[in-house]
């Protein structure tokens, strides 16, 4: 009973008092929430880049060279056999015998892409890095590639890579993707002492490069 | 999470966007176009072009609708559907003329020389008639048909050298071997100059260090002449007949064609030259036959890229390099038809091939030495050729496998790839290349329903139980290559294989003649009539021949939606499905009305929707 | 552990066992497959369901037609051959069976399998999967794939297939079973190698988490995440591979002094080394089914003649397969052998005709014969053909009948005999009891 009459005086206060006044003033742009990327494309899965384009696209990064002098170039340091070893691996088909071409990733072609990809990218820190060409003439290492690089200094070379294999800026990749790369950098420089073959961060890029040949976005598409 | 951290995700984000001149599904898009297009991803110098702010993504694509990677593209669409390649172990072409077998003798010095003869070779000398040009008597060894000689050699008289054999500079080691004097000898150079490499290291004299400068043929097959005399010994082998001593086989039996044109010339290109003529020979510089050794002959296995850029080469029998062109001839006659942006259907149907200096000895010298078998016995001594010999370029030399040259018109029975020795081969029966082309460019298969299948003498598989739900379809196309021999590309010309042959009617099987048997079909044979094996399901057909069955393809309501089909399936790189329907018909409509020209649909295809925009894209994650 | 990956780790595992194709727990197996495809279409008549008369339309191999010189078992009976009996069944045999006459009482033979195809493709479609091709396209993986998603998907490697046609299709089975399907066992050691002089493991590990973490990042932003789950399943399969001693024990050379017993150098060529490849991975509980496939039978014209040694010679490869086993340990089992617990299935995609052509050779033909070798079932000759066309008969063993015996009812039983439900994985066919021991 109390409170009925007391909301019936708050009522009759409301309604016996002077009336609010809702003075206008200036509109405001309502700040967003969160945006989302709405797009109406038809959806599909990703299809596996062909063997055929992925080694023309290899051939390419060694250079342009022919298959035979690119097998010359990967072999020593037994980083390379030969070519029919991986051939079939990688899906082509054989019509001969009438094998198809494999249109799914499996774990022997995964590992021969990952053959091919140490043999490139050491024979690539080797033939551009070590040997200093100038960075125009350069196939894959075309930036600066400062020693124990800072993460910025990183960005700028791992972007380069990241056109060369995944076709587009490394700034519109997925934001964890730097760190991860910058990481296994690191990790990989961590890994190795000077005085071997290749110093720590001629390995370390090695690494990276080795790691986006077998990235899933350069063997889809 | 937190409001403060999603805006300043999104800050991050758009701020990184706007770095890049481009989002990231136009990368996404131009990357896909460059791997379909262009056959490779895009280099960076690509990338840096593409965020220019002029950057015209149309005339991109059109650019690169008349180039390699293109064509390499829908080529391999069709290459992937046809696999126009035979193993090593499938049935060998090596007719008996053409083949130059080797064997080793003792020359006057006691040192082994390598002497090439054919099998079969015709001789004057009854002795050595049939076979290699000595006796076992004046070489101490017997040269079999196959395998290794027999006995222990021993040395020739220079005098009987002289007088049985010669040396010849071969085609295969001379590019002028067609003068007096050959000097131009193969080397290291000619995989440049040519294309074409042999193992040299095997091409040396029986020391096996100096260099091959000649080969040592019996003289008969050294002869150049284009035409011969026939004649007849007036022998006909018995199977009783004893052997000749010193011989390991008859003597060579006179043929009917042989007893007829006795005396008479004859073409030396022709099958009945070589067993019934010992004066039809090699030719010059032996251009009209095939070493069987050595086994030097380097040719691409393993060329996704094009024989270009091979991968990997083996070093093959003459023989079996000649056949890696045979594949080759299908490719390059398909990429010609993308390049020009040719009607599709002139896969079927265009008399026109591409011939390289390899295919063009083969058309010129090889291919015909297949007729004509049991068809002799019928009448048929001169081939009517699928291709004929009188369009094939002259000036095409043998070991020019880099030039390429268009034949136009390869006559008139020749249609598209159907009338190709590799698509013959590789589809040895008549239904095997019905269905491979009703697959192929109709888009249909031949699924059985799950019905039992009875016992029947039903001898027409369109009417027997069980069968005919396929086969009513199958036979009639089947019919097309009646006139095709199986598993080979003789040509049976109605002149003298007539839909039902008064010379072959037989009361039962037991009556037809071996011959008969071969060519018509003892199930529809009886006293009155025979019939052509293979055209009973449609006899009309038969005679339509390849062409009727490109022409009846070509035509098919299935042909264009199945191209289209194929086409934007392999660019999509799924299948389509009921949505995308619609949008199919759209694309068939258009390839008809455009000519049926592939770039046009390439590039309907590359620049629509289902293409452009598809992604697997999720706002977030899962 | 960060909040959200524990949320993920929770969601996950409660969606797993309702959403198809997610990793999960797979029980472990102890059975091990080996599949053989005769490439082609073989001749039935010289070997599981023998003719050597003439009758109707059967034509048989004889001196006339077929190289007999060199075929062991072919004992003459005027032109053609005399059928090998057995003193302890009713079992006949042609001549080609090669070394498993000696295992005669371990095998399996169905004939009578009809194929209602005579098309290569449709035909190895049919035998391996259970189904017709639909418009030129598989409509279910084939049964190796199967096999091994059901009992072998956390093996290393659980399906290997060297030249065996293996398909993976749609989204029902475990991703991790996409075979590896090589044209030489070569190509499987080389892919592996990898040079010592660079990269250390720690490096490659390095590598592969990165990858992984890529591929799992991707995924979880896909509308369609199985390709980039089956490259994060596969990216973590190669490192034991790579790291182990896999490439040096499965080179050619050291297979073929590990296995001596094959014959490397005869008529089947390098197929043979796959048979070694078997024995070795089996032993090393590294693959759970292997796929081998041999070609050359598909003779329709004068290569017809040397069929009957093509057959002797896959028999022979399969006889010492079946012996190796016999003698070697099984990996997790305890005093048991590997031929206690391997199956093996050798098949084609149809048979040839009775009759020879007017090439000498024998054409397609819509019926079939297949060869089990498996503890779970019974020996002897089941299914049957007319005596005078080799048309498959009515058998008594299936149930749904009358109708013959059918590739689906092959592999369902298979399947049966594992314990597997069939109707999961196969539309058609029924397990035939009378088969099972």
């Amino acid at each position: 009973m109390k409170g009925i009459a007391f909301v019936a005086a708050c009522v009759l206060a409301g309604g016996c008092g002077p009336k609010a006044v809702i003075t206008a003033g200036p509109t405001r742009a309502l700040p967003p929430h969160r945006e989302i990327v709405l797009d109406s494309g038809p959806k599909a899965p990703r299809r596996m880049v062909p063997p055929e384009v992925f080694l023309r696209a290899y051939l390419t990064w060694f250079g342009g060279l022919s298959p035979g002098a690119t097998l010359l170039r990967a072999r020593e340091g037994d980083l390379f056999d030969q070519w029919t070893d991986y051939l079939a691996a990688l899906g082509l088909p054989d019509h001969h015998f009438d094998v198809p071409r494999a249109m799914q990733s499996n774990t022997v072609m995964l590992a021969a892409i990952g053959r091919l990809g140490e043999a490139l990218c050491i024979r690539s820190v080797e033939l551009e890095l070590r040997a200093n060409t100038p960075i125009a003439s350069r196939v894959i290492f075309a930036f600066e590639a400062t020693p124990q690089p800072t993460r910025a200094q990183f960005a700028a070379g791992f972007d380069v890579l990241h056109r060369t294999f995944l076709g587009y800026p490394a700034g519109l990749g997925p934001p964890q993707r730097l760190e991860r790369f910058f990481e296994l950098h690191q990790k990989v420089v961590a890994n190795h002492a000077a005085g071997q073959r290749l110093t720590p961060d001629e390995m370390a890029w090695a690494a990276v490069c080795t790691a986006l040949v077998q990235h899933p976005e350069t063997g889809l598409y | 999470m937190s409001r403060r951290l999603a805006l300043l995700l999104v800050c991050l984000v758009l701020g990184r966007a706007a770095e890049a001149q481009r989002p990231l599904a136009d990368y996404r898009y131009f990357r896909a176009l460059s791997i379909d297009l262009n056959g490779r991803p895009p280099t960076r110098a690509e990338l840096a072009d593409l965020e220019r702010p002029d950057f015209d993504i149309a005339a991109w694509i059109d650019n690169h609708l008349s180039g390699r990677g293109y064509v390499e593209r829908v080529t391999r669409i069709y290459t992937d559907l046809l696999r126009l390649e035979l193993p090593d172990s499938s049935i060998s072409f090596a007719p008996r003329s053409i083949l130059l077998r080797w064997t080793s003798i003792l020359g006057p010095d006691g040192r082994p020389i390598d002497l090439y003869f054919r099998n079969g070779q015709r001789r004057a000398q009854p002795a050595i008639d049939g076979q290699v040009c000595f006796t076992a008597a004046e070489i101490g060894i017997q040269v079999p048909s196959d395998g290794a000689s027999i006995g222990t050699p021993k040395a020739v008289t220079r005098k009987l050298l002289e007088a049985r054999t010669v040396v010849v500079r071969p085609w295969w080691l001379y590019a002028d071997y067609a003068r007096p004097l050959p000097r131009d000898r193969a080397s290291a150079a000619w995989v440049q100059r040519f294309g074409y490499e042999l193992v040299w290291s095997m091409f040396t004299e029986p020391d096996g260090r100096t260099p091959m400068t000649g080969v040592r043929v019996c003289r008969e097959e050294a002869q150049t002449a284009e035409t011969g005399r026939v004649f007849a010994t007036g022998y006909v082998a018995k199977k009783a007949d004893p052997l000749l001593p010193g011989r390991l086989t008859r003597l060579p039996s006179d043929t009917p064609f042989a007893v007829a044109n006795a005396g008479s010339s004859v073409s030396c290109s022709l099958a009945v030259a070589f067993e019934s003529s010992h004066e039809c020979g090699c030719g010059p510089g032996l251009e009209r036959c095939l070493p069987s050794g050595p086994n030097g002959f380097v040719s691409p296995w393993h060329a996704p890229l094009g024989k270009d850029a091979t991968f990997f080469a083996a070093a093959r029998p003459a023989i079996l390099w000649l056949r890696a062109w045979w594949s080759e001839e299908a490719t390059k006659f398909i990429e010609q038809i993308f390049a020009g942006d040719q009607d599709v259907r002139l896969l079927l149907t265009s008399p026109a091939t591409r011939v390289n200096g390899p295919l063009a000895q083969f058309y010129r010298f090889f291919a015909n030495t297949t007729c004509c078998g049991a068809g002799t016995e019928l009448g048929y001594t001169r081939p009517v050729p699928l291709f004929d010999p009188a369009a094939v370029p002259t000036t095409l030399a043998p070991f020019e496998v880099s030039t390429w040259a268009t034949v136009e018109n390869r006559g008139e029975h020749a249609a598209g790839i159907l009338t190709m020795p590799i698509f013959l081969l590789k589809y040895g029966s008549q239904r095997q290349r019905a269905h491979a082309i009703y697959k192929a460019f109709m888009c249909r298969e031949f699924v059985a329903e799950t019905v039992k299948l009875e016992p029947s003498t039903e001898p027409d598989l369109t009417k027997r139980t069980g069968c005919a739900t396929c086969h009513r379809r199958l036979e009639p196309m089947a019919a097309y290559f009646a006139r095709v021999v199986e598993s080979g590309w003789t040509y049976l010309p109605p002149t003298t294989f007539p839909l039902s042959s008064p010379r072959c009617t037989a009361r039962d099987r037991a009556q037809m003649s071996p011959a008969c048997a071969t060519f018509y079909d003892p199930d529809f044979t009886d006293e009155r009539s025979t019939m052509l094996r293979g055209a009973y399901g449609a006899p009309a057909h038969a005679d339509a021949g390849p062409r009727g069955f490109a022409a009846e393809v070509s035509s098919s309501p299935d042909f264009a939606p199945c191209v289209v089909r194929n086409v934007a399936q392999s660019f999509l790189g799924r299948p389509l499905t009921s949505d995308d329907e619609r949008w199919r018909q759209e694309l068939s409509r258009a390839f008809v009305t455009g000519g049926y020209r592939i770039r046009a649909l390439v590039q309907a295809i590359v620049t629509s929707r289902q293409y452009r925009e598809a992604n697997d894209v999720m706002t977030e994650a899962r | 552990m960060r909040r959200r990956d524990l949320l993920r780790l929770f969601a996950g595992a409660a969606v797993a066992p309702l959403i198809p194709g997610l990793a999960r727990a797979t029980p472990r197996s102890d059975e091990f497959f080996v599949f053989v495809h005769a490439g082609g279409g073989w001749d039935i008549t010289l070997w599981a369901d023998p003719r050597n008369e003439e009758k109707g339309l059967v034509v048989p191999a004889s001196t006339r037609n077929t190289e007999v010189g060199g075929i062991r078992h072919w004992k003459p009976a005027g032109d053609s051959f005399e059928m090998l009996t057995s003193s302890t069944s009713s079992l006949r045999l042609g001549p080609a069976i090669g070394g498993l006459r000696e295992l005669q009482d371990r095998l399996t033979i169905i004939n009578g399998v009809s194929m209602n195809t005579v098309s290569h493709e449709d035909g190895i479609t049919y035998a391996t999967t259970g189904r017709h091709r639909i418009g030129g396209a598989l409509a279910q993986s084939t049964i190796d794939v199967i096999t091994a998603s059901e009992l072998g998907a956390a093996q290393l490697m659980p399906v290997v297939s060297v030249k065996f046609p293996s398909a993976f299709v749609g989204d029902q089975l475990d991703r991790r079973v996409v075979p590896l399907q090589v044209g030489s066992v070569d190509a499987v050691t080389r892919s592996f190698a990898r040079s010592s002089l660079y990269f250390g493991d720690a490096d490659r590990a390095a590598i592969t988490a990165l990858l992984t973490d890529e591929a799992r990042s991707l995924a979880s932003h896909s509308t369609h995440p199985e390709p980039f789950e089956r490259l994060e399943s596969q990216h973590r399969a190669i490192p034991p591979l790579v790291t182990g001693d896999f490439t040096r024990t499965f080179s050619t050379r050291q297979l073929q002094s590990l296995y001596p017993q094959f014959e490397y150098g005869g008529v089947l060529g390098e197929d043979t080394l796959a048979a070694a490849f078997a024995v070795e991975a089996l032993k090393r509980d590294l693959v759970r089914c292997v796929g081998i496939g041999v070609s050359g039978f598909d003779t329709h014209g004068i290569d017809y003649r040397r069929h009957a040694l093509q057959l002797q010679a896959l028999f022979d490869m399969v006889a010492t397969l079946v012996k190796l086993l016999e003698t070697t340990r099984h990996p997790t089992r305890a005093n048991t052998m590997l031929s206690e617990h391997t199956h093996l299935v050798v098949l084609s995609e149809f048979c040839r005709t009775p009759g020879i052509n007017r090439n000498g050779g024998r054409d397609h033909y819509p019926n079939n014969s297949a060869l089990i070798i498996s503890p779970r079932f019974r020996p002897g000759v089941f299914g049957g053909t007319d005596p005078e066309q080799l048309l498959p008969l009515d058998s008594p063993l299936v149930a749904s009948g009358p109708r013959p015996i059918t590739p689906p009812d092959l592999l369902a039983t298979l399947l049966g005999s594992l314990g597997i439900e069939p109707r999961r994985y196969l539309r058609d066919g029924e397990i035939v009891k009378g088969l099972l021991a």
